[in-house]
């Protein structure tokens, strides 16, 4: 047994979730210049969090951002520990001990319900479900999705709800391409949606997808995306927002809206499946004994001026005859027991990246960065900005950090080993990925995901 | 697909970009910048950081703005990549300004 664990006079970091954010977090601090030592620190097995759980599996070339954090986890000061759960295998207190820093990256898991009648009905489903399910998340293979259904709709107006919307509809050759495991593609094959609508609360200057998502909605094989001409009439105020100079993608998206606009003739083509956009829709309740029936929305109007305009429901009810319905309204953190949340979306409570308590007050050496810092929000990329953001911090308090000693990954290891913990290393994750990889080359695919736990665990 | 920096970066080096390229896809010339398309994943990221909106997607990039594909493929194999935010030149708030922005 080792018992000579020497404390190093390298600052010692912890990073707790190896997402985006945590490797950016790791970049960040090395090309500060400061001599560090870096443990990331993962719940699961594998790497790279939402590039390999929340970026569309048919989005190949956005994943190749798994590349730079590749290139990150190499680094010699750099250890990736998967399968190592905090709060659960080791306890925060534990790291603390250990760390000088640490950093909590651990993201948003958790689907935002809408909170309203029939949302956990047979065929109602939070977006978090779906796309977990299809992307071979081992926490959401357990589920009996029927998609051999006419109708669905898909609720949110941002890229997560694009990306439930084109799964849904993009014809199975198309997605024999993606990494969507075998065991996914096969209950896929078996859709028969007809008819998906993709439903906003507010109106077509206030949704929030990307320009390149919207275009290529429009791009599937044998699909008609249309959007209704009364939903791209607007009010002076939505045109303002419109005119406005800083509104570069709002301007980009109406015209691929307006061009939606001219397929609304194509909508009885039944050789065709259908998409509509539909906005000014406040979900209002989800019918059915046990399975989902319809879904009933109110009608909104926009109120306020340019910039602050908010949906009003109207009294006007409209139902939609569906049996399919996936929320996507937002995300939100998953709580750490000891640590103070902010409402609504549980971030954890900081300011400026660093942690504080109920009371305001700042939590020593623990900071955060990503989703569970700043909320749901951006693109890959804004993720590296936000982590250079807590590292300019962490580097303000760099002096009073170093005055406490830390022996870091020796000690960290030589504790998991005692409580019989199968730690990951970033090798042991290349063997996992090599034959994931080999996989799907056998199938044409870029790799054959494996989607528990034990299959993960068993290559080792 | 592709993302590339068009002529409105020309004399200003905000930089802004940069920082949020998750794949340091950016590489920096004299005058302005420009995207290693071999790097790039189109994440988009890029464009809305940028104060001139020189940033563009080939899928809506104006057609007097063609020539910069080739052009950010070309010269961004030769220059060096940029990963960290630049002082802007002297003078481009009042290019920024004069182009509308």
């Amino acid at each position: 047994m080792v018992t000579n664990v020497k404390a190093t006079d390298q600052l010692q970091v912890a990073i707790i979730g190896s997402g985006p954010s945590g490797f950016y977090v790791a970049d960040a601090l090395i090309t500060s210049g400061i001599s560090a030592e870096f443990t990331l620190l993962e719940k699961l097995p594998c790497p790279f969090g939402l590039i390999r759980y929340g970026v569309a599996p048919d989005h190949q070339k956005l994943k190749r951002v798994a590349n730079t954090l590749n290139a990150i986890a190499e680094h010699p000061s750099v250890t990736f520990l998967g399968n190592v759960e905090v709060g659960k295998d080791i306890q925060l207190e534990e790291l603390q001990a250990l760390y000088q820093i640490i950093v909590f990256s651990n993201g948003m898991p958790e689907s935002s319900l809408l909170g309203i009648e029939g949302e956990t009905l047979t065929g109602v489903y939070p977006s978090n479900s779906l796309i977990g399910w299809y992307n071979g998340h081992p926490d959401y293979q357990d589920q009996n999705f029927d998609f051999d259904q006419d109708t669905a709709v898909v609720i949110g107006h941002g890229n997560v709800a694009i990306d439930i919307c084109r799964i849904l509809c993009k014809s199975i050759d198309e997605l024999r391409k993606s990494d969507i495991p075998e065991s996914a593609l096969e209950i896929l094959s078996k859709r028969s949606i007809k008819h998906a609508h993709l439903i906003g609360r507010r109106g077509p200057i206030q949704a929030k997808f990307t320009t390149k998502e919207l275009h290529e909605l429009g791009k599937l094989e044998n699909c008609n995306v249309s959007v209704e001409p009364k939903y791209l009439s607007l009010g002076s105020a939505c045109q303002k927002e419109l005119e406005d100079i800083s509104n570069l993608i709002v301007k980009k998206n109406f015209r691929i809206l307006q061009s939606y606009g001219n397929n609304i003739s194509e909508i009885k083509d039944k050789n065709k499946t259908q998409i509509s956009i539909d906005f000014m829709l406040n979900p209002k309740a989800f019918k059915g004994e046990h399975q989902l029936t319809s879904a009933i929305f109110e009608e909104t109007y926009l109120q306020g001026s340019a910039f602050n305009q908010s949906s009003i429901s109207s009294k006007n009810l409209l139902e939609i005859q569906c049996n399919l319905a996936f929320t996507s309204v937002g995300f939100h953190g998953a709580g750490f027991e000891g640590l103070h949340s902010d409402e609504p979306k549980k971030t954890l409570a900081n300011k400026n990246s660093r942690l504080v308590n109920e009371n305001g007050d700042v939590l020593q050496g623990i900071y955060a960065a990503g989703w569970i810092k700043r909320g749901p929000r951006g693109v890959i990329g804004t993720n590296r900005e936000c982590a250079q953001d807590t590292v300019d911090h962490i580097l303000q308090d760099i002096s009073g950090l170093l005055k406490k000693s830390a022996e870091g990954k020796p000690a960290l290891i030589k504790i998991l080993k005692e409580k019989n913990i199968q730690y990951v290393t970033f090798d042991d994750w290349k063997i996992i990925d090599n034959i994931e990889v080999e996989r799907g080359q056998a199938l044409g695919k870029p790799r054959e995901k494996f989607t528990s736990l034990e299959d993960m665990l068993g290559c080792l | 697909m592709t993302t590339l920096v068009t002529e409105n970066c020309q004399r200003c080096r905000f930089t802004e970009c940069v920082t949020s390229c998750p794949v340091s896809a950016f590489h920096a010339g004299e005058e302005m910048l420009f995207i290693n398309p071999d790097d790039c994943v189109d994440c988009g990221a890029c464009i809305t950081k940028c104060p001139v909106q020189a940033i563009y997607e080939d899928l809506d990039l104006p057609d007097h703005l063609d020539e910069w594909i080739e052009i950010n493929e070309r010269l961004s194999k030769t220059m060096p990549k940029i990963t960290t935010k630049e002082t802007p030149y002297e003078g481009a708030e009042d290019r920024k300004k004069s182009l509308g922005f």
